[in-house]
């Protein structure tokens, strides 16, 4: 697998693995898996878009930081965000456009997007990978 | 992983990890179960958890978990640590992202007889009624100030609002409001997040049970309380909803970037904390209070709506009152024994619930003699309990198990239960139901739980609480 994520085993909570090839693709990835937790199905109706900035310590937390923030947005605006096209990325600070659609419901209600065992790192086949846990 | 030979059985229900099974440890690690139950405690990372809260700074005594654990984040779910106020550590971890999670009963006039060939009406009554759901807002609505003043007053507000009977914040942990609640350190994104969930159940693990008093235990407790064999009450089990999420949300980011800042190393990023006394710990412990209120207003505005739909199922003069109402994720300072002197202490509890026992002055005084009431929700179709706190909860920093805690992931459920077994086997057993999420109904399936009679056996045998009396559902409503 180049790219994408998987559900890993966890007692109460989500927790996913996801890869990409670039930092780009590692976050577009987990944005994905988040939206696909909030809801099962295919996204279809109104489109809806919101501008993001974020700022962190370090890349792991810069990730864990943008989920958050579009799962807030997401809670905010009735939306399920799943796809990003940055402005510019880099270990510490993201600037993107989240796009997605308007929902009537979740299936899922993530509480957060926890950053217990995220750790971004490169796996042996080159691609950077790290878990993450949603807490439901 | 740790195994069963890392620990020091101090009796059939104590084991300890020594403080120095890990040098970063400052204090032992305990934990509360039989020794089956520990088998499986020990096939998930809950335990190495548990040793990881053991290095929080100005931690005390030992830390400890109850027999519900399970694996979490930071601190495992049942975990108790307590540390020295006010320069001690205060985690958001060992709080959780369900500020003030926590349940309450309401005790009713009527008898399971008399009120039997009702419960399908009531049930779906209460589905309709309670706004629940993932997201789900609800029709309760307050202005700015109205919503401000909810989070410095909490359930007292809601009462003098209307919402609720005079006595309401009597029987409920700090009467329902805390203090020390400050709207400074609460984020704008808190509030927008949270404003429209008042009165709403949300949906996982949350819900509203009719039950009936299966049996008493200890009837002389058991009628302090106001229970009696086959009396019907009411449980609501939710908590700050996303208020108290994105708050936790919040701090945890900013304990961590607190960490960062002072070059401390961390065993997990869950578990970042900062000094109580430190603006940041202050500006937490405040806004932690503020979720706390919400929660509290939010189970007292849905005990306003159940009463509701109860006189209309029952008729306008059969009541609804509160027996009590327990916090199971929150911290307190309280004051408690180490090493044999009395201590102020920053009492973090992440799925554990106070057990005050007699005595106790922040026990209601209705209540004092005999202990708190103790709630111990099993899984949907089994058992709940009814315990009072007891003197042996000197041990656990004045804590309690806070249910049956899970056994089987979320994703296992789905796959060993169906929707169409489990509704078949909830309706041989009497136990109506409505739902709004089919999936999430298999979720919280009794298998997907431990048993809740082995956890109580463990909090009983030590000492920490009394059996009062068990509780059966007839009647479930879920998000």
């Amino acid at each position: 697998m180049l790219s994408g994520y998987r559900r890993l085993k966890h007692t109460s909570d989500i927790k996913i693995l996801v890869k990409g090839e670039t930092l780009e693709n590692l976050f577009s990835n987990a944005l994905q898996a988040m939206a696909k937790i909030l809801v099962r199905g295919r996204l279809a109706g109104r489109q809806c878009q919101a501008n993001i900035k974020v700022n962190s310590s370090e890349e792991t937390s810069l990730l864990i930081d943008f989920l958050s923030e579009v799962l807030f947005l997401s809670a905010k605006r009735g939306a399920v965000f799943d796809k990003v096209k940055f402005r510019y990325l880099d270990s510490c600070q993201l600037s993107a456009v989240v796009l997605g659609y308007k929902v009537d419901r979740f299936d899922k209600d993530i509480k957060a997007v926890t950053y217990h065992e995220a750790q971004i790192k490169r796996n042996k086949k080159g691609e950077l990978e790290t878990v993450v846990i949603f807490d439901l | 992983m740790i195994s069963k030979a890392n620990l020091k059985r101090i009796n059939d229900f104590t084991w300890e990890i020594p403080k120095n099974y890990r040098s970063d440890m400052n204090v032992p690690a305990r934990i509360y179960a039989s020794e089956k139950m520990l088998d499986d405690i020990l096939k998930d990372r809950s335990v190495d958890q548990l040793v990881n809260v053991a290095t929080l700074e100005g931690v005390v005594g030992h830390v400890l978990v109850m027999p519900d654990v399970h694996e979490g984040y930071g601190f495992p779910i049942g975990g108790v640590a307590a540390t020295l106020y006010p320069e001690g550590a205060i985690s958001p971890g060992g709080i959780g992202y369900d500020i003030n999670c926590g349940v309450r009963l309401l005790l009713s006039d009527l008898y399971f007889e008399e009120a039997k060939p009702f419960m399908e009406k009531l049930v779906r009554e209460l589905f309709d009624r309670i706004p629940s759901g993932v997201g789900r807002g609800g029709s309760f609505r307050v202005d700015k100030d109205g919503f401000s003043a909810i989070l410095k007053k909490g359930a007292k507000w809601v009462v003098e609002y209307g919402y609720g009977e005079e006595n309401d914040t009597i029987n409920v942990e700090s009467h329902g409001s805390l203090e020390f609640a400050d709207l400074d350190g609460v984020s704008q994104k808190a509030k927008e997040r949270g404003i429209n969930q008042l009165g709403t159940l949300g949906a996982g693990n949350h819900f509203v049970e009719v039950d009936v008093v299966d049996e008493v235990f200890d009837p002389r407790i058991a009628k302090v309380f106001g229970l009696d064999e086959e009396r019907i009450v009411a449980l609501i089990h939710t908590g700050s909803r996303g208020f108290g999420h994105q708050i936790a949300t919040d701090y945890v980011r900013e304990m961590l970037e607190y960490s960062v800042r002072k070059g401390q190393r961390l065993v997990d990023r869950e578990l970042a904390s900062c000094s109580f006394s430190s603006p940041e710990g202050r500006n937490y412990f405040g806004a932690m209070g503020a979720a706390a209120n919400f929660a509290w207003a939010n189970r007292q505005i849905i005990t306003h709506y159940i009463r509701g739909v109860w006189k209309k199922v029952f008729g306008d003069n059969k009541k609804l009152k509160l027996l009590y109402d327990v916090a199971h994720n929150i911290a307190k300072i309280e004051t408690h024994e180490v090493d044999g002197r009395l201590v102020r202490l920053i009492v973090h509890r992440k799925g554990a619930t106070r057990s005050f026992g007699p005595g106790s002055t922040e026990v209601p005084g209705n209540y004092r003699t005999v202990g708190q009431p103790v709630i111990v929700p099993g899984s949907m179709g089994t058992s709940s309990y009814v315990l009072a706190g007891a003197e042996g909860s000197r041990l656990t920093f004045g804590s309690c198990c806070h249910g049956a805690g899970r056994a089987m992931s979320r994703q296992e459920a789905r796959r060993e239960v169906a929707f169409t077994v489990l509704k078949r086997e909830l309706i041989s057993k009497g136990v109506y139901f409505a739902t709004k999420s089919r999936g999430g109904f298999v979720e919280e399936a009794p298998l997907a739980y431990k048993n809740v009679e082995e956890v109580i056996d463990v909090v009983t045998g030590v000492g920490i609480a009394r059996k009062v009396a068990r509780l059966r559902p007839v009647g479930v409503v879920k998000g």
